[in-house]
């Protein structure tokens, strides 16, 4: 289950300062990742947190399905929307077991139910229930650390998950590594999830569409492609980096720009869910100008060529 | 008399007084974790009681010792009572101390958690902050204890018994058999209490942080 997240004109003002959210008004689909993305102070992690009622916005509402978070008893909403944080937040006084059945207990499950739920979390995010169960926070790596992480966030089958820099701390390996196994488990169970980062590659990577945001304000709210292909302004591009083309390259697959006309029979063959940046190194390698997509069609350099404008 | 001579013939009586001593002590140290450590709660949850009841405390803590058992005649007499209202009083101090502090240096990431993932407010120090703060706790208990086993030899002063009536005579009557009688013993179980609670202190610390004591 997944709900849809409304912000309908949510404004946070701190007194004496600019509003840390000016009037933010956008909706994150069900099933979706929305990311937050923008420098320090821009107000992601406060849109975040007004969430689940963290803080609470100076104005307008944000809405669960039907029901505006500030009509809902905050803990029962707090129950529905898992959090993850940066330094992951697991309590170092608890086993994995414990930390990842907080909610549950806090829901006041039964113990078979928890210890059930517990070893299929961790069997969903990459862990060997047996070995991992009843370790200790300390004795694991930070990748290990931030999939217990997303399994406590997951316990209680949170319609919506908010996940504040939850990659920060990790080394650029383990960080790909595990973004890309948020996606393989998000292809399962479909939440609705808000993350917020301040790496525009991040962003690009895990988000269905990208917000991004400066001094409290909506800047540009689009999918990554869009965002690559067409950045609002000159902020956003820069946000993005001097490879912006190269980024679109790697973001699109073969199979969204390639056309139907068969391939000369004996040109090199690349998938059809390959990245156009895979593609064209492929070409500049064996020195050919078009490609054979394997299931039938062909990918020329001119398509290259049309996806930097869509 | 010899030092051993004179063991031989009241190590009965000094074993009987040590255990009253240390007795008094304990209860006093218990009295005042089962007052202290509501109180240091209180000060972490409401900064108006922190201001009160902290420095309550330590206006406590700076009166000497033996002055404290002094007040303590025109208000209860002499006896027991007064003199664990003394011990308990001066405990206090590092009781309510240690267990503000270490429930106000939790890092403030893992209350969040606690607070976004849905705790109530007793839930969340029943769970999460009474357990991280454990080690700083314990940690004023001990010193608590150790303070107490020597405070408690002044209690002699006013009529409450133990290892300090054999102090006290022995400077009297200029008996360095009954000093020592009295003085070691104090000094032995302060030590051993201080060894024990240390070594507990650490396993309790280490197992707090998931590593095997």
């Amino acid at each position: 289950m997944a709900l849809r997240v409304d912000f309908r004109d949510v404004t946070k003002a701190f007194p004496g300062t600019p509003p840390a959210v000016d009037r933010l008004s956008l909706t994150v689909e069900a099933g979706t990742i929305l990311a937050l993305v923008g420098p320090s102070g821009c107000g992601k992690t406060t849109t975040l947190k007004m969430v689940n009622r963290l803080i609470e916005p100076s104005g307008g509402d944000i809405v669960l399905g039907d029901a505006p978070v500030s009509q809902m008893p905050v803990k029962d909403l707090r129950r529905m929307i898992g959090y993850v944080i940066q330094y992951v937040g697991l309590f170092p006084h608890m086993s994995v077991a414990e930390n990842i059945a907080i909610v549950p207990r806090l829901l006041g499950w039964n113990r078979a139910r928890i210890d059930a739920r517990v070893d299929e979390l961790l069997t969903l995010v990459g862990l060997a229930p047996e070995t991992h169960r009843d370790r200790y926070p300390r004795s694991l790596s930070g990748g290990q650390q931030q999939r217990v992480g997303v399994a406590r966030a997951l316990a209680a089958d949170p319609p919506v998950l908010l996940m504040d820099e939850p990659f920060g701390a990790l080394d650029p390996i383990t960080r790909v590594r595990v973004q890309d196994e948020l996606l393989s488990i998000q292809r399962k169970v479909r939440k609705t999830i808000l993350i917020v980062t301040h790496d525009m590659d991040e962003a690009i990577r895990l988000g269905d569409k990208v917000a991004v945001m400066r001094a409290g304000r909506l800047v540009q709210h689009a999918s990554p492609v869009d965002i690559l292909r067409h950045p609002r302004d000159a902020f956003v591009a820069e946000l993005i980096g001097h490879d912006r083309l190269v980024k679109l390259l790697s973001t699109l697959s073969v199979g969204s720009v390639m056309s139907a006309d068969a391939a000369p029979a004996d040109v090199p063959a690349v998938a059809r869910t390959a990245s156009l940046e895979a593609a064209f190194l492929r070409m500049l390698d064996t020195g050919r100008d078009v490609l054979a997509v394997e299931g039938g069609g062909s990918l020329h350099i001119r398509d290259l060529l049309c996806a930097s404008t869509g | 008399m010899s030092l051993l001579d004179f063991l031989a013939t009241r190590w009965e009586d000094i074993l009987a007084v040590s255990w009253w001593h240390l007795r008094l002590s304990l209860m006093a140290v218990a009295l005042a974790l089962g007052i202290g450590l509501p109180l240091g709660i209180l000060s972490h949850m409401s900064r108006l009681a922190a201001a009160v009841v902290l420095n309550a405390v330590s206006v406590i803590y700076t009166v000497p010792t033996l002055a404290l058992f002094g007040l303590m005649i025109p208000l209860l007499g002499i006896g027991i009572l007064p003199a664990i209202v003394a011990v308990v009083l001066y405990s206090l101090l590092p009781v309510v101390q240690n267990t503000y502090t270490g429930l106000s240096t939790i890092d403030p990431n893992l209350r969040e958690v606690a607070i976004g993932i849905g705790m109530g407010r007793f839930t969340r120090l029943f769970r999460v902050e009474l357990p991280l703060a454990l080690p700083v706790i314990f940690a004023g208990l001990r010193v608590a204890v150790v303070n107490a086993i020597g405070m408690v030899t002044l209690a002699s002063l006013i009529a409450a018994g133990g290892l300090g009536d054999f102090i006290f005579r022995g400077i009297s009557i200029m008996s360095w058999n009954l000093v020592l009688a009295g003085s070691v013993p104090v000094l032995v179980m302060a030590l051993g209490a201080d060894y024990l609670l240390k070594l507990t202190e650490q396993r309790l610390s280490r197992a707090r942080q998931g590593i095997a004591p």
